[in-house]
């Protein structure tokens, strides 16, 4: 399964482990999707770092994700709900670590 | 050697404070509503005024510290508990404090929470707050209001906890240069979830948000922040020490609110 597909899955699931661990451990994750609902743009570093954040988002039903649609190995299409608010956002991996794994993602609307 | 005086002395972070400042050989007196120095109960201007009263009487030379720590958490159902005892209880002594503070040129530190920045305060319940100052009348208002809110709702004790938290941290930035000038410095800590004797009691839903507050320093264990870390700090910011630092909202909470808001650096 391409990391694309993981990560869609991992976020549906709610799985903070799952999706921290397709990260290396110097990712960066960034979205700035937050801002347009008028919310501080998400920013997370590292393999636990992922992990705690998304904890905390997942945890407090601050975050999901619907209807998925995965364009390519690297981008994928969804809406990004941050407390209610729905985007249209696309995520893309701009970056891959030595060992495969994703080293930069960035959200943005589309 | 100085003389301290804590809040809510008798366990958890205040103990804590206790102990360390009477290791380090300072005269403190413990405040609070058991096994206190002084008993009293904060949540009342009585008691208050009881508190101010004595340790005019006990130490007209005036204090060298004083640490407002006592309060009560979010998950329980009387909000007006909360309004009383951790905002007034908090502001109403310390002001009645100053002229001590100030004789002894000591400093004040409040305890706040690392919550104020998860955006659950009631943004119009702390503009009432710092704006109600010291007056019996403006406290009996506010309560008032909060006394037609649902206290079983979890989510409504904790947005009113937060709310108190978040205005005591706005008070001290705002009185702190006045404060300052006048030779009393004064600042918040701001704990992360610490294991204390009101953590120890809570709920399994206060457990679950506890574990949606991630702490770094305890990656992959359900360990709270010790008592301890936040004395430790509690102590350095009314000591000597921490001359230069005024005003100051110190987050410690083992890296959580960076982790959730890295991008407020200011």
């Amino acid at each position: 399964m391409t990391l694309i597909k993981q990560y869609v899955k991992a976020m549906q699931a709610q799985d903070p482990k799952a999706l921290s661990q397709l990260f290396s451990p110097t990712a960066i994750f960034v979205d700035y999707c937050p801002k347009d609902a008028g919310q501080p743009l998400y920013h997370a570093y590292g393999t636990e770092g992922i992990d705690m954040f998304f904890r905390n988002r997942f945890l407090f039903r601050k975050f999901e994700i619907m209807d998925p649609v995965i364009v390519s190995d690297t981008q994928v299409y969804y809406y990004a709900i941050y407390e209610g608010y729905h985007i249209r956002a696309i995520a893309t991996i701009q970056d891959f670590s030595e060992d495969g794994e994703i080293q930069r993602m960035v959200v943005r609307p589309a | 050697m100085g003389v301290y005086v804590v809040t809510g002395g008798s366990g958890g972070i205040g103990g804590k404070t206790v102990e360390i400042l009477r290791a380090q050989g300072h005269e403190v007196i413990n405040v609070d509503l058991k096994d206190g120095d002084i008993c009293a109960n904060l949540a009342t201007q009585e008691g208050r005024d009881h508190v101010i009263q004595t340790l005019h009487e006990q130490y007209p030379d005036g204090i060298d510290g004083l640490c407002c720590n006592a309060g009560v958490n979010g998950t329980g159902s009387n909000l007006k508990l909360i309004i009383s005892l951790n905002y007034f209880g908090a502001v109403n002594l310390a002001h009645g404090l100053f002229d001590l503070l100030k004789k002894k040129g000591g400093s004040c530190v409040v305890i706040s929470s690392n919550t104020i920045s998860q955006g659950a305060a009631r943004m119009d319940l702390v503009d009432m707050l710092n704006y109600s100052q010291t007056k019996p009348i403006n406290e009996e208002r506010i309560l008032n209001i909060v006394d037609k809110f649902d206290g079983t709702n979890l989510h409504v004790g904790n947005s009113i906890y937060v709310t108190t938290k978040y205005a005591l941290a706005r008070w001290v930035r705002r009185v702190s240069p006045a404060w300052a000038a006048n030779g009393v410095r004064i600042n918040a800590v701001a704990p992360g979830n610490v294991a204390t004797p009101m953590t120890v009691n809570m709920g399994e839903n206060a457990k679950s948000a506890l574990a949606a507050l991630p702490i770094p320093i305890n990656y992959g264990t359900d360990d709270l922040m010790a008592a301890e870390d936040i004395a430790n700090v509690i102590v350095f910011l009314a000591s000597p020490l921490a001359h230069g630092v005024n005003g100051n909202v110190m987050f410690v909470d083992g890296g959580t609110d960076a982790l959730l808001n890295s991008e407020k650096v200011y």
